[in-house]
């Protein structure tokens, strides 16, 4: 018994319990109010820390309930699992039949730019890794909202709800990423060396879209047409980033949308590393990474900010 | 503008000793009900309030010792699931303070976590995870669930070919075997037939005499009566009375019985007597409060003995008078009385009326009347509700009801009996014959 208390308080605190009068509403001119906050330091630390050890913790529980999820949604079908497979292995069959074989893009580099491998190549290094963040956005935005009895019948740690969603879609995106590297070997029988980097750009994915997930997990709770936007979101960013054109076919005025998007940067560091093999992007190599951590403490610190009134909402 | 620190919310894991399990003072909580969702949106941006308020706990303050089990009570809409929810750290308070000490299992609901398309085992494993127990945690425990829930056969099927009393005991199983400090309970006791059930208050009281403190809440006064050490008694949001199970079914009573009152007469607030301050005929007689359409009022109903003492145990198989006392406020042609006796559960035991035994009382306003039934004392030993009534019986057949005062009394019946169930039919045993060698 006593070792259940001592697991057990650390399993769930009483989170929530002298919550509200920490924060006294403050008569402040609201945009001091954001700047303010937006610069608030340690309240990033805090939510760092604070963040890591709680996903510590419940590992056990995260792990379980992204297994859960993957299976959960093949549940009862004929094909089960095998889904997981067909799901990103058609989508991106899709996307190559219309682009290379019925659209027939052709792609050149101009000067020292120079293309060491084809269009396929160049579009499923990006496409890979959207398809999987667009499944991730939607998903995310209703984890929480669809979770109403997690969230107000049980003593239930929610931060993980937002977690197990992106940590399912990267494993589809490990998936469709084992395709690519198929299509790569078969194609070239080498591979860049640059691959390697590839476990480091799918961390910070991972940490960007848990802190994305996160924000758009407790919006999506008050406002429900968040899942709807997210959804149009992810069909419309994915033709505003260089995944399927390169930046220098984008006519002129239009670039700047292509720089000012934080996920191009994302998707330039994954093309370095599958299809150029060199730092072509080098800017996106420090923007992605900090941009990611960022995402991920403020994220969070939106979701603990808010996460004790979702029971007042489902 | 600060920010809650989760780390810091989290309670010192060593359990003190003695110290009270649960603390609240002077909580309360306001719900804000948007008609439509984009009324927040124009709350957040114009700084106007857009929202109508809801009292569901106001001011409410108790504490509750390690190990103690406390049970509230409260019509629908008393707060009783906001108080619970609120306890088990799922909704914020708008004011006051909770003191939890220890590590908390809530089951405001049965089967979270659980999904229809895995088996019986494999919902155990998520069930359990959900509730907060480890995976060796259950490892350990899954062949008490199994053998608990009494599915061993089927448990490897899949949970949605179970029928609903199957999965009500798988889930109920599972959320049993959880072993918090603090166990919060939410009317999920009715799981199963009644054999079941019987399993499931044993089982609470096991987890009870191992030390847990459990608070629960439930609409059956028999529950609360049968597990608890206290009662609370919410209505509209007010903590009305915590005292022994028996006083606050009491007043239980009172506020169902006044809250019918008023739904005939149409006014006023509900007045809540425990048994203590409401003891005798005369201070419940509340002349100045009744409104001029209340024809006639029972102001009391009450137990006596042969010797003519109001009693509240009745010795199993003698005689007793049921005692009516009521006050006219119209001349009435036939007015009708009756009592009836429940048990705690509310199943109707024996009831007797003026009607049936076609007597005529006719009345004049300002008139009292007492009314005296025979009541023999024919039943079980155990606990029950003596309730009355009064109708005024029209000519032509049919009646209106005037008044009911349900829960008028709680008495026991003790002693031993010669029968099972409840009332004693006056069976004999009439011959024993051989009829085979």
């Amino acid at each position: 018994m006593n070792r259940r208390a001592v697991v057990g308080c650390r399993a769930f605190p009483a989170a929530g319990n002298g919550l509200a009068e920490r924060f006294p509403r403050e008569e402040q001119e609201p945009e001091t109010m954001i700047l303010k906050a937006l610069l608030n330091i340690p309240a990033y630390r805090s939510a760092f820390t604070n963040l890591v050890s709680l996903l510590r913790q419940h590992r056990e529980l995260t792990l379980e309930m992204t297994k859960r999820e993957l299976t959960d949604r093949y549940a009862g079908q004929v094909l089960g699992t095998l889904w997981v497979l067909m799901h990103p292995l058609l989508l991106m069959g899709v996307y190559v039949f219309v682009f290379v074989a019925v659209m027939k893009i052709k792609i050149e580099g101009e000067g020292t730019f120079t293309l060491p491998r084809d269009y396929t190549a160049y579009l499923l290094s990006g496409l890979t890794v959207w398809l999987a963040c667009q499944e991730c956005l939607t998903k995310s935005a209703t984890s929480i909202s669809s979770q109403a009895n997690l969230v107000k019948q049980v003593v239930f740690p929610i931060e993980i709800l937002p977690v197990r969603s992106v940590l399912s879609t990267a494993v589809t995106q490990l998936v469709s990423m084992s395709f690519l590297l198929i299509y790569l070997l078969i194609r070239y029988q080498a591979l860049p060396w640059t691959v390697l980097l590839l476990p480091v750009l799918l961390f910070f994915q991972v940490i960007q879209f848990i802190g994305l997930g996160m924000m758009l997990a407790s919006v999506g709770v008050y406002l429900r047409d968040v899942k709807d936007v997210v959804t149009v979101f992810g069909v419309v960013n994915m033709y505003l980033m260089p995944v399927i054109y390169l930046p220098a076919m984008a006519p002129g005025p239009f670039k700047p949308i292509l720089y000012i998007n934080p996920f191009s940067y994302m998707i330039w560091c994954y093309q370095d590393a599958w299809y150029f093999g060199r730092f072509e992007h080098w800017y996106a190599w420090i923007v992605y990474p900090l941009f990611s951590l960022f995402m991920f403490m403020a994220g969070y610190r939106v979701f603990r900010r808010v996460r004790i009134f979702f029971g007042n909402v489902l | 503008m600060t920010e809650p620190d989760v780390q810091d919310v989290q309670k010192d894991s060593s359990p003190p000793d003695a110290a009270a399990a649960i603390s609240v003072r002077g909580l309360s909580k306001v719900y804000r009900i948007y008609s439509q969702p984009v009324d927040l949106i124009k709350e957040i941006f114009t700084g106007r309030s857009h929202h109508a308020e809801h009292w569901a706990l106001k001011d409410v303050s108790f504490e509750v010792k390690r190990g103690e089990v406390v049970g509230v009570i409260g019509r629908n809409g008393a707060g009783k699931s906001t108080l619970l929810k609120i306890l088990a750290g799922t909704l914020d308070k708008t004011a006051g303070d909770v003191d939890i000490q220890g590590s908390i299992a809530a089951i405001l609901e049965l089967g979270t976590g659980f999904h229809p398309e895995y088996t019986g085992r494999e919902n155990i494993y998520m069930g359990g995870m959900c509730l907060g127990m480890s995976r060796e945690e259950i490892d350990r425990k899954i062949d008490s669930i199994i053998e608990f829930s009494e599915l061993a056969s089927v448990i490897d099927q899949k949970f949605r070919t179970y029928s609903s009393g199957m999965q009500a005991r798988l889930t109920f199983s599972t959320a049993v075997s959880v072993e918090p400090d603090i166990f919060i309970v939410d009317e999920a006791l009715a799981a199963g037939d009644a054999l079941f059930s019987e399993k499931c208050s044993r089982r609470i009281r096991e987890i009870v005499s191992r030390g847990a403190t459990v608070f629960f809440c439930t609409h059956s006064m028999g529950t609360i009566v049968e597990l608890c050490d206290t009662a609370i008694l919410l209505s509209g949001g007010e903590l009305m009375l915590k005292d022994t199970p028996r006083e606050v079914s009491y007043a239980y009573d009172r506020i169902l019985a006044d809250d019918r009152h008023l739904q005939m007469k149409g006014t006023g607030k509900p007045v809540v007597q425990s048994r203590r301050q409401g003891d005798g005929a005369k201070e419940q007689a509340r002349p100045g409060e009744v409104p001029a359409d209340m024809k006639a009022e029972l102001l009391s109903y009450g137990i006596y003995n042969a010797q003519g003492a109001a009693v509240e145990f009745l010795a199993a198989g003698q005689e007793y008078t049921v005692r009516a006392e009521i006050q006219c406020y119209q001349d009435l042609p036939n007015l009708g009385v009756g009592f009836r006796v429940e048990t705690l559960n509310g199943t109707p035991v024996y009831g007797l009326q003026t009607a049936l035994l076609d007597v005529n009382i006719p009345c004049q306003a300002g008139q009292r009347l007492e009314v005296d039934f025979s009541f023999p004392c024919d039943l079980q030993a155990g606990t029950y509700v003596l309730g009355g009534g009064l109708a005024e019986l029209r000519a032509a057949g049919g009646y209106s009801i005037i008044h009911v005062l349900r829960g008028a009394q709680v008495f026991n019946v003790v002693g031993r009996t010669r029968f099972t169930g409840l009332a004693d039919l006056k069976g004999k045993l009439l011959s024993v014959r051989v009829i085979q060698e």
